[in-house]
């Protein structure tokens, strides 16, 4: 029964997602509780929206990114611009806030015996991610990774965009890439021990 | 057709289905798994890898599907032997999620599970990942998770 409700919920949030995506008036609440990847929350009046707040929701704190996207129907090179440099603070913000949560993981956090993500693990990734702020900002583009950790303690960012997906896994200081294109191909273009300093190219890559 | 290891083992054929439990928390907000829940590691013990059951076939199947026909358990009976409500259930059929590595080492194996009581012998793994380069291990977690995306028979619950 809690299944149902819960498609239900997820269904008619999904509609009104879909009603006011092109609605000039609205903005768009995106959460991002502890551990899990951004979803969509709610459409609020676009005068309400900001940059990124933290709310309370069903009574418990949680962190919300906002994004506000007026006037997508008459958009200008120029608001692109601006909506851009808006979002990607708010893109690294998230993407800090997941992986520094990662760090309370313990032994078993997936209760199937996952190893707990350790602090090394997190401060590289922590610095990969300000590699992926510097790319989004040079670039002016507001797409945004994926981030989960893995059951090995590992930290993996997934990036796909258009026909390029862009894996890198992060455990302890080492870093991993791996890319594929196009998507639906079983074999990757290859896999690379890099150092952080070099995951640049490769998110130029799967930007480009 | 499956070919004899011992008499409890037999490797799957590329016509056998198997069904893998999918752990919520390696899913996204749809329920589709990750690379997570398809975790392959080197030093995975050679009989011991990733858990599957064995989706049950038809008399029909049986030539394609010996296993499944003999031993096989509904998804429906999987859920139960895996005992986490909120788990989701994949399909993969073996020929699609090994067609690329043919020959090079993975294979599912059945082996019986005590746990699983009359079921035991629905139980299967997959072997021969620990052979794969770095490389190839990664691909093939991301193969079995793109396969178990397009056939998702109970969707994990949503992460609390």
């Amino acid at each position: 029964m809690a299944t149902m409700v819960t498609a239900i919920e997820r269904r008619r949030t999904r509609d009104k997602e879909h009603t006011t995506r092109d609605d000039s008036l609205y903005g768009f609440i995106y959460a991002a509780p502890f551990g899990e990847t951004v979803r969509y929350v709610d459409s609020v009046p676009a005068k309400q929206c900001e940059h990124s707040t933290a709310v309370f929701l069903h009574r418990a704190p949680e962190v919300f990114s906002v994004v506000y996207r007026p006037y997508t129907r008459v958009s200008t090179a120029l608001d692109d611009l601006v909506l851009g440099e808006r979002r990607v603070p708010a893109i690294v913000f998230d993407l800090r806030r997941k992986v520094t949560g990662f760090a309370r993981l313990a032994t078993n956090w997936d209760n199937d015996g996952a190893e707990a993500v350790s602090r090394q693990t997190v401060a590289t990734a922590e610095q990969l991610i300000e590699h992926v702020a510097l790319v989004l900002e040079r670039k002016n583009t507001s797409t945004s990774p994926c981030v989960r950790p893995f059951p090995d303690g590992s930290v993996f960012f997934k990036w796909i965009q258009g026909q390029k997906e862009l894996a890198v896994t992060v455990l302890g200081r080492h870093v991993e890439v791996q890319r594929w294109e196009p998507l639906d191909t079983f074999r990757s273009q290859g896999l690379w021990q890099i150092s952080i300093d070099d995951v640049s190219e490769h998110i130029e890559w799967v930007l480009t | 057709m499956g070919t004899n290891l011992t008499p409890h083992q037999e490797v799957l054929g590329v016509g056998e289905n198997v069904l893998r439990a999918l752990n919520p928390i390696h899913c996204d907000e749809d329920g589709k798994p990750s690379e997570g829940c398809f975790m392959l590691r080197r030093n995975d013990l050679l009989d011991n890898g990733p858990s599957f059951g064995i989706l049950a076939a038809s008399p029909e199947q049986a030539q394609i599907a010996p296993l499944g026909a003999r031993r096989g358990i509904s998804w429906e009976v999987f859920a139960t032997l895996i005992d986490r409500p909120e788990w989701g259930v994949a399909r993969l059929n073996v020929g699609a999620a090994l067609h690329e590595l043919s020959g090079q080492g993975p294979e599912f194996v059945q082996k019986d599970d005590p746990d699983w009581g009359q079921h035991a012998p629905a139980h299967a793994m997959i072997r021969g990942h620990q052979s794969l380069t770095n490389r190839g291990m990664k691909e093939l977690q991301r193969h079995l998770a793109r396969l178990a995306c397009q056939n998702i028979l109970k969707i994990p619950a949503a992460k609390a």
